[in-house]
């Protein structure tokens, strides 16, 4: 299904649509360390549509998150350059690049980040205050709906605290997804927890992937959650190739 | 989710920072609100003073005359004190200052107020009294509680009570009775009063209690020989209420005046008519001899007012009269034909050739020579040119017969004239004698001469009682025979320019005519018109319409309206507390954004993931502010609750440890809800300020950092960049320090104080800033040698990783130490001076105020005589100089006085003082070299717009009157005018706070009727000033002679200042040692953050005392830099104080201070440390 079929069908649910395909182009990292340059990542490239999916590995230290942060626009390429949506996130300003990211990417990290005071549906809820104020009541049906997908429908109203890892992970996933973005990167999304827990986490995220055609870009270190991804990439000292 | 729910969960889950955060924010609100609180106090403390003294009392009227106690009669009985009029009470007293003295222990009290009353005045009380107080039998005086503790009186003893004796006849003229100037009576204390409502009455607010006596108010009168006569007047009005002020309390005021100006009568501004049927006119005349320029005007304008004739007329008298020595002697041309000439009367007879040459103590009247007595007398005298010109004399018979003097013969008169403070000259003029006049007619009336007890009723010569000497051996029979047929017919006539001439006083200040003679034109064209009864009614009748009461000095002033303007107070204590609470508000403000900023820190992943969300840096900003802003909220309403408490505290200091600087015990809480509201917004921008600045920059660092939980410093280029920085500030302030300190040494000590502080501020910077430069600095050299030192120096390298936090608590503890230690340089010695001339006491040793003015010249052996000084310690030759001043009674305008002065006191200088100088000036305007060498000379200055140069103290007019150099204070003089004084020089921590300085000349031209000297500076030898103290207010005690040392008054005002500065640095120390707790929370942060490494330290085999001292030692190393910086650079600031008198600085109190810092501060770390250590192990290796 081309980018204009699934836009459509995104169109047909009701939802924003947002173009998530995904183009880099030879970008690359440095940063600068006592009078010489760090280079992280060099001449980085690829392209992904909607539906993608791609695990990134690579060692400790490889640049696997330094490419995740520019994939997710929290940081800028040193050289090269990046499009979603056909979009170069980077030329646009504070605002516009504030409200892209909130309309075209959703994040799930290892440390899942839930804030503790807020409850289960509020954490979910949280990406939607930064947007625009129309679609309050949509938002919260989404919410629950995505929550009763990952199986915590009966969890609402419970505090992080009260819920286990693989819980909070899942919690984290439906935040990711509450503004129906068109690219999802999740950072070791599975490092925290056991294996069956990472196992279910790890379908899920994959299930929800292709319900909502996103695209989806995995860091992990987990060769059993790489496998299930038909496209992996290796980062090697900074360039990435495919495994 | 509505954001307001965000908002209260997170407030609610991180409750622990936020209740720290909300300590602060209630310190610094309450600090702020509670010291503005504490300027609301004062004014509602200073306004319940003031107005509870006057009880009931809106209005009054206090002269410097005595008038009719009739005249309150009348205006109680006038329409518009009638219900439903407008005033409820009309009180008659007099109100004088003077002395009491236990009658039996012989304390003795000054400065009382005297007041003669009736129960009326009990009726205006706000205080229910019993007819024991209200209906006072006569011998009993009532005294109120503060002067009868100070006395040791109690109800049952005599006292005896001194006073000036008023008399309408000024001290100053030649008939002003010199030695009958005070007034004494003996009292049986019948009651002892609490010093409230009108137990504590004072038309002059101050915060100190007045000491009162009440005497029966006819009692009163007959000791001074004013039988129903009063000075003054009090009036209710019937809207007012106890605190507030009438609505139309000035309309009242004016209608009251107007009132006044219906029922003023003659006998109301000392005059008196005195008919003379014989002669048939009515003469005008005062009580006090001199006529005072304003009345002479109004009685000429209503005698022609009513188609009369008034012809002004002064009588003086001459000591001799006697022929020029160039005149031939010659025989008598006219026998005088009762009173046998002086030949005949001793047996010699006609044409002898030895006339005696002087007649004795002879009234001579000097007559506008166009006035119709004149033309009769010239008419009698055959002279027959019209005029009496200037320079000629008309004798009569028996004066002519007695020196055989002729017409064209020279005749010298001698007289007294009254000079400065008591002095009597002898002069003489010599005329040309123009005529003879026959003893018949005018030339026969003893009514030119007015009354004058002890005079004009003496039985004979011998027996005048006038107050100058007299030399008995020059009345002769003849003399004693012509009083006895003739009295006081006078026996010379000269023109009124001339008499005038001679005889007046400066400015005729008093008068220049002793009468004024009204008659019909043309000496009445009928009898009717000729009637002297007639006439003295439609005179007296006439007469009110031309006075202007006001002018004359019964002038009534909306009291109440008054003493409230002056409760608003010099001082806005509110300001002044606010800032004596800087260091504490600016602790509290530290310490709300150290604490908020390290609980915001924590959730740096919480910024992490709102900006990884889509949140723009200015949203996630937004929301941590209204985070902070609730928690600050809550904070500023308990700060608000602990305001009332800091308030309270506050007060309690000022009535105990701070009472120098307000004088009184009486302070209350007062709190306006305009006040409470306004220190609750400050508090609570404060608070958000802080907050504001404590997250600056935070949602500028890197989304990935923050997920991290890092929010520490950028790169190390960022590092390198901002060591630089402060290495040069460093060195560019050290080296203005070290210009400045030199400059200091060299410059003169009034600018020495500012050069030195402004070095030390300097050092300050370079001293923090050096810190920045070590504290940026990467570590040099490896440790690899185990030990205590290698322990140490980790623990200073500790201080490193979060610079800013570092800087911020060592550089408060430091600004805090610099300003409270270096204060001291600004703390005034008192004990400076003595005797050098250019010092604030002027080299003056005592100085002195008495109740009644001194007529005699105490500088002079016959003015001590006169006085009974006799103690041979006054003796001139030892060197005792008084410098005498006039002074106008008055509000004072020093810093003792926390009223506004509404009516200062005003001192004249004489000319001695303002050639002698002395005193140090701020500033003035000398612009010639002699008024540089000598500013007091500025005092001569005239300006085209009629001001009067002044000079005052520099703290009194800037922060007591509100002005400055060349600045305009605008006074009333004697008759109600407004005048202004310029301020031509300002003293320099003077003694003199008190009052404001003009020349003598300008303060008789300004109040003319105050007569005497009651100010006095005195200088004399050190050794002699106690005796000489305790002689003159033995020897002086009648005229209620209260003397004092100039040191220990300089010690008072300077007390005000020392106190606030002791004031501000106990505060500052209690803002320190809060600014010390933000150290041990940042110190708790530190350790937290670094728990993983602490618990790997352990894991390695650091113990945990090892572990402790490490952490200590990163605190102690910011607490002791901190402490050091502020040390070195106060010490700079006060070197001129170290130098020049090193014992007089607070060593201990200072040292205690600071020693308290580094102790709590100590402590305050190790409580922080200890738990963070004993943390179990393995929980914390995996950051749980």
């Amino acid at each position: 299904m081309n980018a204009i079929a699934m836009n459509a069908a995104r169109s047909a649910e009701g939802a924003s649509v947002v173009d998530g395909a995904l183009r880099v182009e030879s970008i690359g990292k440095t940063y600068p360390a006592r009078g010489r340059e760090l280079v992280i990542l060099r001449g980085v490239s690829l392209t992904m549509s909607a539906g993608d999916s791609a695990a990134v590995m690579g060692p400790s230290g490889s640049g696997k998150s330094t490419l995740l942060n520019i994939l997710g626009t929290l940081e800028p390429p040193t050289s090269g350059r990046v499009t979603i949506g056909g979009t170069d996130p980077f030329t646009l300003d504070e605002r516009g690049l504030a409200r892209f990211r909130n309309r075209t990417i959703g994040f799930i990290f290892q440390e899942h980040h839930l804030l503790p005071q807020c409850t289960v549906l509020e954490n979910v809820l949280l990406p939607t205050l930064a947007g625009p104020r129309e679609g309050g009541a949509s938002a919260l049906d989404r919410a629950r709906q995505l929550l009763d997908r990952v199986g915590l429908s009966d969890r609402l109203d419970h505090r992080p605290s009260e819920l286990s890892g693989g819980e909070r992970q899942r919690v984290a996933i439906a935040r990711a997804l509450i503004c129906r973005p068109g690219v999802l990167l999740a950072d070791e999304p599975t490092g925290n927890l056991d294996r069956t827990t990472a196992e279910a986490v790890g379908s899920l995220l994959l299930d929800v992937h292709r319900e909502q055609r996103a695209v989806l870009v995995v860091v992990t270190h987990s060769d059993r959650l790489a496998e299930r991804f038909p496209r992996r990439w290796e980062l090697n000292d900074g360039t990435l190739v495919a495994h | 989710m509505r954001w307001l729910v965000y908002h209260i969960r997170s407030a609610t889950y991180h409750r622990r920072t936020n209740l720290a955060v909300t300590l602060g924010a209630a310190i610094a609100t309450a600090s702020l609100t509670g010291a503005l609180m504490v300027g609301d106090s004062m004014r509602g403390s200073l306004r319940e003073i003031a107005v509870g003294r006057l009880g009931r009392v809106d209005h009054s009227l206090v002269a410097q005359r005595f008038f009719r106690q009739a005249l309150a009669d009348e205006l109680a009985a006038s329409p518009q004190t009638q219900s439903p009029g407008d005033f409820t009470g009309v009180a008659p007293a007099i109100l004088l200052r003077g002395g009491v003295t236990h009658a039996e222990l012989h304390t003795r009290v000054e400065r009382v107020n005297l007041l003669g009353v009736d129960d009326r005045f009990w009726r205006l009380d706000s205080v229910e009294r019993p007819a024991s107080v209200s209906r006072l039998a006569d011998r009993y005086v009532i005294l109120n509680e503060p002067l009868a503790a100070e006395l040791n009186a109690n109800i049952g003893d005599d006292v005896l009570i001194h006073t000036a004796k008023p008399s309408a006849i000024s001290t100053e003229t030649l008939l002003g009775r010199r030695d009958d100037a005070t007034a004494a009576l003996r009292l049986t204390v019948a009651a002892i009063v609490p010093a409230e409502g009108l137990a504590a009455f004072d038309l002059n607010p101050r915060q100190v209690t007045p000491k009162n006596a009440y005497i029966p108010l006819t009692v009163l009168q007959r000791t001074l020989g004013r039988q129903d006569f009063v000075n003054t007047i009090l009036v209710s009005e019937k809207s007012a209420t106890d605190t507030g002020v009438p609505a139309a309390s000035e309309q009242l005021s004016e209608r009251l005046q107007e009132e006044l100006q219906h029922h003023v009568s003659l006998a109301d501004v000392d005059l008196k008519l005195r008919l003379d049927e014989t002669h048939r006119y009515v003469s005008v005349e005062s009580e006090a001899v001199l006529i005072e320029p304003a009345l002479e005007d109004a009685c000429i304008a209503a005698a022609r007012a009513i188609g009369l004739e008034a012809s002004p007329v002064l009588v003086h008298l001459a000591n001799t009269i006697s022929l020029d020595a160039s005149s031939e002697p010659r025989a008598s041309a006219h026998a005088t034909p009762q009173i046998p000439s002086p030949s005949q009367g001793e047996g010699q007879g006609e044409g002898d050739r030895n006339p005696p040459k002087v007649i004795p103590y002879s009234t001579v009247v000097a007559i506008d020579p166009n006035s119709p007595a004149m033309k009769e007398l010239a008419e009698t005298a055959s002279v027959k040119s019209m005029a009496l010109a200037p320079g000629d004399v008309l004798l009569n018979q028996w004066a002519a017969d007695d020196l055989h003097a002729r017409p064209g013969d020279r005749v010298t008169l001698t007289y007294y004239v009254s000079g400065d403070q008591g002095k009597l000259e002898t002069r003489s003029a010599t005329f040309a004698l123009r005529g003879v006049v026959p003893l018949s007619g005018s030339a026969a009336d003893p009514g030119f001469v007015p009354e004058y007890h002890g005079v004009t009723d003496a039985v004979s010569l011998a027996d005048w009682s006038p107050p100058f000497p007299i030399d008995l051996k020059l009345i002769r029979d003849q003399d004693e025979a012509y009083w006895k047929q003739y009295r006081t017919t006078p026996k010379a006539f000269v023109s009124l320019a001339d008499g005038q001439r001679l005889w007046g006083n400066e400015g005729d200040r008093f008068g220049r005519i002793t009468s004024i003679r009204l008659s019909p034109p043309n000496n009445g064209a009928t009898t009717s018109d000729a009637d002297p009864h007639a006439l003295a009614d439609k005179f007296q009748t006439e007469l009110p319409r031309h006075l202007n009461a006001a002018e004359l000095g019964l002038r009534f002033q909306s009291t109440r309206k008054q003493v409230l303007q002056a409760a608003t107070g010099n001082t806005d204590f509110g300001v002044l507390f606010v800032s004596f609470s800087f260091f504490l508000i600016l602790a509290a403000a530290m310490l709300v954004a150290l604490l908020f900023r390290l609980g915001v820190e924590r959730r740096a992943f919480e910024i992490g993931l709102l900006l990884a969300s889509g949140f723009t840096p200015r949203t996630v900003a937004r929301v941590l502010l209204w985070d902070g802003a609730l928690v600050a909220l809550v904070g500023g309403l308990v700060g608000v609750a602990g305001a009332f408490g800091y308030a309270w505290l506050m007060l309690a200091g000022l009535r105990s440890w701070w009472s120098a600087a307000v004088n009184t015990p009486l302070l209350r809480l007062h709190a306006e809800p305009m006040t409470v509201t306004i220190g609750f917004v400050a508090g609570l921008f404060v608070a958000t300020a802080s907050i504001a600045w404590s997250v600056r920059g935070l949602t500028r660092r890197s989304t990935r950092s923050l997920l991290d939980g890092n929010v520490g410093d950028s790169g190390l280029s960022g590092v390198v960049r901002r060591g630089r920085t402060a290495s040069i500030t460093a060195v560019v302030t050290l080296t203005i320090a070290v210009i400045l300190a030199g400059v200091a040494f060299s410059a003169d000590t009034s600018t020495q104080v500012a050069a030195f502080f402004s070095s030390g501020s300097a050092m300050l910077v370079a001293c923090l800033a050096a810190l920045t430069r070590w504290l940026r600095a990467q570590p040099h050299g490896i440790m690899h040698t185990p030990g205590v030192a290698a322990v140490m120096r980790i623990g200073a390298r500790n201080a490193r990783r979060n610079v800013g936090r570092s800087l911020l608590t060592a550089g408060l503890i430091a600004s805090a130490v610099f300003v409270i230690v270096s204060l001291e340089a600004f703390r005034l010695d008192s004990d400076i001076g003595g005797n050098d001339k250019q010092s604030g006491t002027g080299g003056f040793t005592l100085f002195a105020e008495s109740a009644v003015p001194l007529p005699y010249d105490v500088n002079t052996r016959e003015g001590r005589d006169a006085l009974g000084l006799t103690n041979p310690l006054l003796d001139p030759a030892r060197d005792v100089r008084f410098v005498p001043f006039r002074l106008r009674p008055g509000d004072e305008s020093s810093c003792l006085n926390l009223y506004h002065p509404t009516q200062p006191r005003i001192i004249g200088a004489p000319d001695a003082m303002i050639e002698r100088g002395g005193f140090r000036f701020a500033d003035s305007l000398a612009e010639t070299e002699e008024e540089k060498q000598n500013p007091w000379t500025l005092l001569r200055r005239t300006f085209a717009d009629g001001a009067i140069a002044a000079i005052g103290d520099e703290s009194a007019v800037m922060w007591q009157l509100h002005l400055g150099l060349g600045k305009d204070l605008v006074i009333k003089d004697d008759r109600g005018r407004e005048v202004k004084l310029r301020f031509v020089a300002l003293l320099k921590g003077s003694v003199m706070q008190s009052e404001i300085v003009v020349s003598d000349a300008q303060f008789v031209r300004l109040f003319p009727s105050l007569g005497g000297r009651s100010f006095f500076l005195m200088d004399m030898p050190s050794a002699d000033t106690v005796e000489v103290e305790r002689t003159l207010e033995k020897d002086l005690s009648s005229y209620g002679f209260d003397a004092s040392r100039t040191s220990d008054r300089l010690a008072e005002y300077f007390a005000v200042q020392n106190t606030y500065i002791s004031t501000f640095q106990t505060l500052g120390g209690l803002g320190l040692l809060l600014g010390t707790g933000g150290l041990a929370a940042v110190l708790l942060r530190n350790v937290w953050e670094r728990r993983r490494e602490l618990a790997l330290m352990r894991t390695v085999g650091f113990s945990h005392a090892t572990l402790a001292v490490m952490v200590l030692v990163e605190n102690a190393a910011l607490l002791v830099a901190g402490v050091l910086a502020g040390l070195l650079s106060a010490a700079l600031a006060i070197a001129p104080v170290i130098l020049k008198n090193a014992s007089s600085i607070p060593w201990s109190s200072l040292v205690l201070t600071v020693g308290a810092v580094v102790v709590v501060g100590m402590l305050a770390g190790l409580a922080a440390v200890v738990p963070t250590l004993r943390a179990p192990l393995i929980p914390a290796l995996r950051n749980e």
